[in-house]
């Protein structure tokens, strides 16, 4: 009660304060227009109110609803029935704004028939009956299956009407048909009590049951997309409400309220409850954004929603922007009433962009021309004289090659995999277009020593997973369940998975000249069966519309032109992400191979923004890493602020990441000035150098260094680990590392004071002067040691040890 | 063993005394009449005899002590302490039952005050109610095939007309079942079976069946008892025995099922019920006193078919993964494992002699196994998409249905017998009558239908969802009247037909005597024409050798006449002469050469004279010969002439003859078709006047059976129905 008193008080306060932009306030009704087709048919509507400071209300049970004809409709609540047919207009009026719908209202005359499809199946997905730890499991559970989400409806109807004859249901007392009085719970029932007697399910089965239980024909209309209103909201303070109201639109050209046939979910429950069986309505938790999703047949929408703090008061405190990046990331910032964090410090920067982008660290030298450099652009010059250097190119040719899975094995031979990292590193080191080296991937024929980039096929010869790695590397969509059945949490069906594997069915293989090489080309025939209907599907592109066109063509050249172009709504925003998510140590879409509805983007609008640039620049991905390494986004300190303390999906402060292990090693060596020996490449050669995903230590493994066994984002490990703090402490790595590059040594030699060392330790491994108390204390224990050497060497020690040396940041 | 059968006594006695809704005393609840049915409706699924999820069973009070993995459930007298009551109100994890909301408030009171009050198993041991009159319905010995006697029907009055529910419509005929020794077919409707005759169709009895969904009904062997069993389908299973005279309940088995069962038989011996369901196995109960006998766990999925041989020494059970075992009945000893079915096994029949299993499956197949080794004697596809149902009949044929819509007779070789009209869905149930004469099928759409196995037509059609009997003797009424209705016109066009055909008849008849004149006169004009041409060619030659003879003759006559006038002026010139010379010659009769010419021409007119008469004579004499061949000549030509002249008219005549005979014999075709087709008339006609007189025959039956049956119900104080 009080809280809504001074919630009114803020609001009006807000309104005097705004004092005549009282018109910034804006009432919107949703959905824009209402169709109303048979007697049966009714739409709910939601009235949100967006409040001059972005915050929305849900005020449809205070607006005024009129209608111009209240003889065609009638009004329950917030729902809409008809009457008789016509159209007419609902006015929607609050606070002196009036919002025009227009309302049609058509063959109320008519029943529409009750369809298995799309009256009763809904009820089984709503319901929970469907899902895989129910009778959606492949064996069904206590002797009655229904397909995993639907999939088969024919099979379904069969399974319930004439599997287990008589068991099911009962056509002359309907109520007494097993279907109802398990559901019900009116017998024991393992699943529970899923509908209740009478409620609008039961209703809806029941009806279907006295129509004498019909399988719907061919003819019949089918889900043709979705949507769900409103399409976000700000809410203010923890219990605000706000209904959402979910339309389908169908074949047949009519919509229908589906609210109560979707299933609701929410990716974050503290900031945005929603019953999953509920009516839908959103309930406002703890300060956070939440993508709150409605599922239906097979598609999820999300609606983005946001909390705030009851009654924030916030100043946008206007930060600089760089670029286009800045200014979409801010937009959000903003929206959420996030400051972001200020900008980091020179050595912090230095630090940070050497290791992103060239994986080394600076050398003292480098540090100190940097440091001592006035330019007001010093930080931007310094980014372009990163990418221009060949490290750059050596660490991308690592994350590639691991994306594309560069290892021997038994079928692979090391020379062919050398041969397959060569080329890759290639185009890499001559800053091919992504997209011209991916379609000559993907479509590549020949043997695998003369066209090298054929490997792909032989690394993986199994057309199903050769598919799903193509949708997860270049695309970032994980399809693998739309295997067996429609995928649970995505828009993809068996029926896209099959059209896409359709592309790699016709790929020939045979034995070349040489017992080590593999020729791949163009078989012309070969065909994979859809499991439901036991047909092939024609190749279709994943997301794509229609059938492509493949007569007479290579299916997989087909393939690949489609796929590296911006026809492909997934390729320039997947690759953009890959980026972004190296040098933020997170994707917009985290992670980035897991694209999905329900898993929503932080910022859609920059990865957007990110893929459209990305085509701008012809798929020169080094312009890419330039926007980004420039942006302010990237050059935020560390240090939260009190607003973005619990933030870590909008890139509001920088990003703390472990080092990676080649990365790691090649800095530990480079640090004590060693070199280390590797299979395969000369002494000295660099960690990330390593072509073949099969080689390793012991200390790259600790270190969670890919085995490239599965092109999963995941592979890569990046959490710290308590072996691996050991490794550091005792292992063979650092303390013989210090010893042999001698580093101490050679300055005490050059009669330096350790002061002077210890400075150029600091320098060296963590890329900053050290503090002055720093500084005091470590002379302090010198003093005390006799063996100056042997103390330089542990503080040399220490310092590596330390977290800081072990962290990008 | 004792405190079993009193806990069934207390059971089955409440169950009669409160109209069949167990609840005790509210005050005092009892293990036995208050907490049974709420641990049945919400926790036996998980706890019962079938699954004893944390090894907790609560389907007996004995078990129920045990309690589970983690130590009693109960603490009699501190509900607090006991996890029965806790778990349940959800003051303790794990929440029971699991996934589910609360189980009704008034039941965790109950449940509550039952603990606390001692956890009583019954009301107490003093009141120990007796138990249902024992039913020793167990026969001495098994009569193999028709007993002694008239095999029982149901007694008129004795048994419900009034159904116990009239749904919206029939449910698919699951279960069904025809008396083996007398026209009687049992079928499972709503709540009720359904007794038919199946000689006139008529609707005998309705027998009510209160405890669920009807799965399985089966004859007892000597046709006295009809066993129902099924239930509310994850809840609870009953199999109760009627007796078929008089609809009454005999006894009834299954209270401790937590599943509807969906197979039961009740051997031939009657001292023991077979029943199985979702729990996967078989339970035996025996019929004196309902105790179980025995489980049988060897199934690994849904039981679905039960059945004890004719002699009752074996029990067939089937599953719905296909498995087939045929038990020993008296041990409960495995005989055989009958392998072979790949999908689920939906009946089984044992052959008259008890030699021969015959089982139908959803894998489309019937298999036929024999009893010496086990081993499968024969085995056809019978129904595409699944066999549904499989019946032998007394004579050793199998009758079938399935999901192919077509009800099927076939001989032991699986060769097709007969072929019946396809039901309109799938085909679930088939039985055959008792004379073998009939076979009755049920689908999922709920006809049902009895066809004669003779010329496969329909015999009647039953009805598995009967209207209320006000409503059926109205129909009944209205049936017999358009029955009685129908009989006159029938008649009448009897009589029409049979008048045509008789119309016909005459026609066709003269027409053939038409024919058979035409016949008989073209036969004898030609035996004419035959005649005369034969006289004609007879006649001929004679003609011409008379003619020959007369021309011969004629030139002889004229030969002589010429002659004889040759001759006559010869001697005419002589005398004349003659005259002269003797004239001369007398004048002178000196001269002498006078008087010898003279004497010369005496002499020479002498001897023409002489001639002269010689062919005078000869003259006559072939004139006359002339004259006979004459005369000859004009008789035979005349008579030749003749014979020509008739030749000629009958030659016409057949001609005339011939022309008649086609349109006559073109005449007698369409005739006969008249007959024919009048005749042809007749029969169906006949046939319809017999049906008619037939169906006014049965629609009496109905009315009859319905009027004798409801006069008598009505008169006794008719028990309440027992409300849901």
């Amino acid at each position: 009660m009080t809280s809504r008193f001074i919630q009114l008080l803020t609001a009006v306060c807000l309104l005097g304060w705004c004092g005549g932009e009282s018109f910034a306030q804006t009432i919107a009704v949703y959905p824009p227009d209402i169709n109303l087709e048979t007697n049966r048919d009714r739409q709910s509507f939601v009235v949100q109110l967006t409040q001059p400071d972005g915050i929305t209300r849900d005020v449809t049970a205070q607006a005024q609803v009129t209608f111009a004809n209240p003889a065609l409709v009638k009004l329950d609540q917030h729902t809409i029935h008809p009457v008789a047919d016509g159209a007419t207009e609902m006015m929607v009026a609050f606070s002196g704004q009036t919002v025009k719908v227009p309302v049609k209202v058509t063959k109320f005359q008519e029943a529409r028939p009750i369809s298995f499809k799309l009256d009763v199946m809904p009820v089984f997905m709503r319901a929970g009956c469907n899902v895989g730890g129910c009778h959606g499991a492949a064996r069904g559970k206590d002797g009655f299956r229904l397909s995993l989400f639907g999939f088969d409806a024919g099979g379904d109807h069969h399974r319930l009407t004439r599997e287990f004859n008589g068991r099911r249901i009962n056509l002359a007392i309907p109520a007494e048909s097993l279907l109802l009085t398990k559901a019900t719970g009116a017998v024991p029932h393992t699943g529970g009590k899923k509908i209740s007697v009478g409620d609008e399910y039961y209703q809806t089965i029941t009806r279907w049951l006295e129509a004498d239980a019909p399988l719907d024909p061919p003819t019949v209309a089918t889900p043709v997309s979705m949507e769900v209103f409103p399409p976000s909201a700000v809410l203010d303070g923890k219990g605000e409400k706000q209904r959402v109201v979910v339309r389908a639109k169908y074949s047949d050209g009519t919509d229908r309220d589906v609210t109560s046939l979707a299933l609701f979910l929410t990716n974050n429950e503290t900031a945005a409850k929603i019953a999953s069986d509920g009516d839908g309505t959103v309930t406002a938790g703890e300060r956070g954004e939440a993508f709150v999703m409605a599922r239906f047949h097979t598609y999820t929408i999300g609606v983005p929603f946001i909390t705030l703090p009851k009654g924030l008061q916030f100043t946008w405190p206007q930060p600089a922007e760089s670029n286009y990046i800045d200014t979409l990331l801010h937009a959000k910032l903003q929206k959420l009433r996030i400051e972001p964090s200020p900008l980091c410090t020179d050595e912090q920067f230095v630090r940070r962009v050497y290791l992103d982008v060239i994986g080394v660290l600076p050398t003292p030298e480098e540090f100190a021309r940097f440091m001592v450099s006035s330019l007001p652009n010093k930080r931007e010059l310094l980014v372009d004289e990163l990418l221009d250097r060949k490290e750059f190119a050596e660490l991308w040719v690592l994350k590639w090659a691991e994306l594309l899975q560069i290892r021997s094995n038994i079928q692979v031979s090391y020379k062919a995999m050398l041969l397959y990292y060569g080329w890759l590193q290639d185009k890499i080191a001559r800053n091919v277009p992504t997209d011209e080296w991916v379609r000559e991937l993907l479509a590549a024929n020949g043997g695998t020593f003369k066209n090298p980039a054929t490997n792909y096929y032989q690394l993986e010869t199994d057309i199903v997973k050769v598919t799903e790695n193509v949708a997860q590397v270049f695309m970032g969509m994980r399809i693998q369940c739309a295997q067996c059945h429609n995928h649970p949490f995505d828009r993809w069906t068996m029926d896209d998975y099959y059209g896409f594997a359709s592309f790699f069915t016709q790929i020939g293989r045979k034995g070349g000249d040489d017992a080590r090489e593999l020729i791949v080309f163009n078989a012309g025939g070969g065909e994979v069966n859809h499991p439901v209907h036991g047909k092939p599907m024609p190749p279709k592109f994943l997301g794509g519309t229609g059938v492509a066109d493949v007569a007479g063509k290579d299916r997989r050249v087909v393939l690949a032109n489609w796929l590296a172009s911006a026809e492909n709504p997934y390729f320039a925003k997947n690759l953009s992400n890959i980026v972004w998510a190296h040098f933020f140590g997170r994707g917009i879409i985290d992670e980035v191979d897991d694209v999905r509805i329900s898993n929503p983007a932080s910022n859609q609008e920059l990865l957007d923004e990110l893929g459209k640039r990305f085509t701008g620049y012809k798929y020169d991905f080094k312009k890419l890493v330039r926007d980004i390494c420039t942006s302010q986004a990237y050059q935020r300190s560390t240090q939260p602020t009190a607003t973005n303390q619990g933030d870590s999906r909008n890139f509001a402060r920088g990003p703390i990441r472990r080092i990676r292990a080649e990365t790691m090693l090649d800095v530990i060596t480079q640090v004590t000035d060693t070199k280390n020996k590797f299979q395969g490449l000369p002494t000295g050669a660099r960690a990330v150098q390593i072509a073949d995903g099969g080689v390793s230590t012991y200390f790259l493994t600790t270190f969670g260094r890919p085995t490239r066994e599965t092109v999963c984002a995941c592979e890569v490990r990046l959490e710290p680990t308590l072996s691996q703090s050991l490794h550091l402490l005792n292992g063979d790595t650092v303390e013989p590392k210090i010893v042999q590059g001698n580093i101490v040594g050679r300055m005490l030699q050059e009669k330096k004071t350790p002061a002077q060392i210890i400075e150029h330790l600091y320098i060296r491994c963590l890329t900053r002067s050290p503090r002055p108390e720093e500084l005091q204390k470590l002379l302090e224990l010198m003093a005390k040691n006799p063996d100056k050497k042997q103390a330089l060497d542990d503080v040399f020690w220490a310092i590596m040890n330390s977290r800081e040396f072990m962290f990008n940041h | 063993m004792r405190r079993v059968l009193s806990l069934f006594a207390c059971a089955v006695a409440g169950m009669f005394l409160r109209g069949g809704v167990a609840s005790g005393d509210a005050k005092n609840p009892t293990y036995v009449d208050d907490v049974v049915p709420v641990l049945k409706q919400h926790c036996q699924n998980c706890h019962g005899n079938e699954k004893q999820k944390g090894d907790l069973n609560l389907a007996s009070y004995s078990a129920l002590q045990t309690g589970g993995s983690s130590g009693p459930v109960i603490v009699p007298g501190n509900s607090d302490k006991s996890r029965l009551y806790t778990l349940t109100d959800h003051k303790e994890e794990p929440k029971m039952p699991p996934n589910g909301a609360k189980i009704p408030a008034e039941q965790i009171a109950l449940l509550k005050l039952w603990i606390e009050q001692g956890a009583k198993e019954n009301s107490g041991s003093k009141v120990n109610i007796p138990a249902m009159p024992k039913t020793d319905i167990g026969l001495k010995s098994v009569v193999k095939g028709r007993p002694e006697g008239t095999p029982p029907m149901p007694a008129l009055g004795k048994l419900k007309l009034e159904p116990v529910v009239t749904a919206r419509r029939a449910n698919a005929v699951l279960a069904l079942a025809t008396s083996p020794w007398a026209p009687l077919a049992a079928v499972g409707g709503q709540k009720q079976v359904l007794l038919y005759n199946t000689d006139t169709g008529a609707l005998l009895g309705i027998i009510p069946f209160e405890h669920g969904q009807i799965n399985s009904i089966k004859f007892s062997r000597n046709a006295r008892f009809v066993l129902v069993a099924g239930g509310k389908g994850g809840a609870s299973g009953m199999a109760v025995l009627y007796s078929v005279e008089t609809g009454e309940k005999v006894l009834e088995v299954g209270k401790s099922e937590t599943d509807a069962i969906l197979a039961a038989d009740i051997s031939a011996g009657q001292t023991q019920i077979a029943v199985g369901g979702p729990g996967k196995l078989i339970r035996v109960y025996n019929t004196l006193d309902g105790s179980v006998l025995r489980e049988i766990k060897k199934h690994t999925d849904w039981v679905t078919a039960v059945e004890y041989s004719p002699d009752g020494v074996l029990l067939a059970t089937g599953d719905r993964n296909g498995g087939l075992f045929v038990w020993e009945a008296f041990t409960g000893r495995e005989y055989f494992a009958l392998r072979g079915h790949t999908a689920m096994i939906t009946a089984v029949s044992w052959r008259d002699d008890s030699n021969v299993l015959a089982s139908a499956s959803e894998d489309t197949t019937i298999k036929l196994w024999e009893m010496e080794n086990g081993g499968n004697i024969k085995n056809w596809g019978a129904h595409a998409g699944g066999a549904a149902s499989v019946c032998f009949t007394h004579d050793g044929k199998l009758a079938s249905t399935g999901r192919d819509k077509v009800t099927k007779l076939w001989d032991q070789n699986g060769a097709a017998q007969k072929s019946f009209e396809a039901f309109p869905d799938l085909g679930l149930s088939v039985a055959v009558t008792h004379e073998n004469a009939k076979v009755i099928g049920g689908d999922w759409s709920g006809q049902v239908k009895i066809w004669a196995i003779a010329d496969t037509k329909l015999v009647a059609v039953l009805d598995a969802n009967p209207k209320p009997v006000a409503e059926r003797l109205k129909d009944a009424e209205v049936a017999l009247a358009t029955a009685t209705a129908a009989v006159a016109p029938t008649q009448a066009n009897l009589a029409a037909v049979e008048m045509n055909a008789k119309q016909a008849t005459e026609g066709h008849t003269a027409a053939v005597a038409k024919l058979n004149t035409i016949d008989a006169e073209l036969t004898a004009a030609t035996q004419a024409v035959t005649n005369f041409t034969n006289a004609s060619n007879a006649g001929k030659p004679m003609v011409d050798a008379t003619k020959a003879e007369l021309d011969k003759l004629t030139p002889l006559a004229t030969a002589a006449s010429n002659k004889a006038g040759a001759l006559e002026v010869v001697v005419a010139a002589e005398t004349a002469a003659a005259k002269t010379i003797a004239e001369a010659a007398a004048k002178t009769p000196t001269n002498a050469d006078l008087a010898a010419a003279s004497q010369r021409a005496a002499e020479a007119l002498a001897v023409h004279n002489t001639e002269l008469v010689a062919a005078r004579k000869a003259n006559t004499d072939s004139a006359a010969v002339l004259k006979t061949a004459t005369e000859k000549y004009a008789a035979v030509a005349k008579t030749f002439t003749e014979t020509t002249t008739q030749l000629t008219e009958m030659q016409k005549k057949v001609a005339a003859l011939m022309a008649q005979v086609k349109p006559a014999t073109d005449a007698i075709a369409p005739a006969k078709a008249a007959l024919d087709a009048a005749n042809a008339a007749v029969a169906p006609a006949r046939v319809a006047l017999e049906a008619a007189n037939a169906q006014v025959v049965r629609t009496k039956a109905v009315l009859e059976t319905l009027k004798l049956g409801v006069a008598p119900a009505v008169a006794p104080v008719a028990p309440a129905e027992p409300k849901k």
